[in-house]
């Protein structure tokens, strides 16, 4: 469930996972079980992007932005 | 365990160490000021040291080959060829202001350089430098827009433009446009600084760049084009005067529990020359053009076009305005590409200035100064003409080996590998003058939270405890 602000919201993870998170935290540095998901899960999506990729119109003002710069041909 | 600290970092694109730390250091007292009670000295850059890679590498602590990011186009093959933009899609490793996030620490990033189209963070992130339009890819999250609007006024601006292209610039109304750029850019970050919540803030000013770029004729007399009578002479240096004053007043908002950085990018050298690399490259056989488009070069001067070459012909082409980004086309040489590296990195090395006197060039192998294994956008060499005093040229059509100007593009200045870096804070020692790398930024600001950095990171947490 999100909360009010639509900033954090809930996931349901297995018990026994939520355990093994819980008995990592003193040497992890993380304080909660949410917090430490949150980093692990931030570093895995990383890898792949979401969002609007970019429009045709936005690639041609930066190419030209950069043209004008001399950074590209 | 993290802790409660502060971080504040005051990015400056550009900033030259020879100037800002040598020469000018007794006329910007804020400057000295951190010189005085902290750690301060060079930052070595990443290689290459354009904007793009060396930001995303300032914030991650990881190498353009973990990153992603080495230069603002990807690589040309033959089936792409279009050019198409590397952006902030593009970056594989997490910020600083990500891994904050993670803790639950919160962060202001205004200005970031590459940040189009934003992704969501734990705090806010405003893009900079090459962002198309003021639409909800440049900030995050995007219901603060009229409020950034309110503070800066209508006319938001990520970059100076309308100034002419460098064959005509208009001085002036470049120089009108980077003060107001800069000025409205630190209204929106002395009021964030003082109105929102934030662990982390970071503000990365890039209006320095094109001032370096366009005008160093007037600062360096080493300079082919120097011009001492100009009223141009002061610019630059007043422009840093500048910077001082809001250096100070930003020092002024900051409490005792925040440590400040305020650092470069890369630095920046005149520009003595361009070689014409893809010419070179045509001449000993290494690439080869479609018959049209090589006549044509026999008649005048034409960008490189990587649709008109034949690559079944080419063993290697380049690109790049400053540093040249050299890359081999494997399909051609196959298993040969160990021993056509080191001959083709040999003959490069060899090319000497106009006169016949030795260029100081230095060459990188990414096998060799990247940690990750080969990627589609990598290039293969990296080269930097006479340690980064050359340029490289890939127009192609030229009479010979030597150029000043490219078809567009600035003439007086390119990148340096070293910046200028200045650490401060109460919980930061005296240590003076430090060589560091752009890789140690982002260790070094997890440590001062109690956070151990994270294994992709090569720099090392410089000493300041």
């Amino acid at each position: 469930m999100r909360d009010k602000d639509n900033k954090f919201t809930s996931v349901s993870i297995p018990t026994f996972l939520f355990d093994r998170i819980k008995a990592r935290l003193p040497e992890s540095g993380f304080t909660s079980v949410g917090s430490y998901v949150a980093y692990v899960l931030r570093d895995i999506l990383a890898d792949k992007r979401e969002g609007e990729p970019l429009t045709k119109d936005d690639q041609e003002k930066i190419k030209e932005r950069l043209r004008v710069l001399g950074y590209i041909d | 365990m993290p802790n409660k600290k502060k971080v504040f970092v005051f990015g400056i694109d550009g900033m030259p160490p020879e100037f800002i730390l040598d020469k000018w250091l007794d006329e910007l007292p804020a400057f000295k000021y951190l010189a005085e009670n902290g750690i301060f000295g060079r930052i070595a850059s990443t290689i290459p040291p354009t904007s793009i890679a060396a930001w995303t590498s300032f914030f991650t602590g990881c190498n353009p080959g973990e990153t992603g990011i080495y230069h603002y186009i990807k690589r040309y093959y033959k089936n792409r060829t279009n050019g198409e933009l590397i952006t902030a899609d593009d970056i594989r490793t997490n910020a600083v202001w990500d891994i904050l996030g993670g803790y639950g620490k919160k962060s202001i990033a205004l200005n970031i350089l590459p940040a189009y189209p934003v992704k969501p963070i734990n705090g806010i992130l405003l893009s900079g430098a090459l962002t198309p339009d003021f639409n909800e890819k440049a900030l995050y999250p995007y219901s603060l827009k009229k409020e950034v609007l309110d503070i800066t006024g209508p006319d938001y601006m990520f970059e100076v433009s309308d100034f002419g292209k460098y064959r005509d610039l208009n001085y002036d109304k470049m120089i009108e446009g980077v003060y107001k750029m800069s000025e409205m850019q630190f209204d929106l970050v002395f009021n964030f600084l003082k109105n929102k919540a934030w662990d982390f803030f970071a503000y990365t000013l890039t209006g320095s760049d094109i001032l370096h770029h366009t005008l160093w004729r007037y600062v360096d007399p080493k300079h082919i084009n120097f011009d001492s009578n100009s009223k141009y002479v002061n610019t630059i240096k007043d422009f840093y005067k500048y910077l001082d004053g809001r250096l100070k007043k930003l020092m002024s908002f900051l409490d005792g529990d925040t440590a400040l950085l305020v650092s470069s990018d890369h630095g920046m050298n005149r520009l003595d020359g361009r070689i014409n690399l893809n010419d070179w490259l045509i001449k000993n056989k290494y690439l080869a053009l479609n018959e049209g488009y090589a006549n044509e070069i026999k008649n005048e001067i034409k960008k490189f076009d990587p649709k008109r070459i034949d690559w079944e012909k080419t063993s290697a082409f380049s690109t790049g305005a400053y540093e040249a980004m050299v890359f081999v086309n494997r399909e051609v040489v196959g298993s040969r590409y160990d021993d056509f590296c080191k001959k083709l990195s040999s003959e490069i090395s060899a090319i000497s200035k106009k006169d016949g006197s030795k260029m100081n060039t230095k060459i990188f192998h990414a096998s060799e100064i990247y940690k990750n294994s080969y990627d589609e956008n990598m290039p293969d060499m990296i080269v930097y003409f006479d340690d980064l005093y050359w340029g490289t040229n890939s127009d192609l059509g030229h009479n010979d080996l030597y150029s000043w100007a490219n078809l567009v593009g600035a003439d007086d200045a390119l990148h340096s590998a070293q910046g200028t870096f200045f650490m401060h804070g109460k919980n930061i020692k005296k240590r003076g003058a430090v060589k560091v790398d752009i890789l140690d930024i982002a260790p070094t600001i997890l440590d001062m939270y109690g956070i151990e950095p994270n294994k992709k990171m090569s720099g090392k947490i410089i000493d300041y405890k």
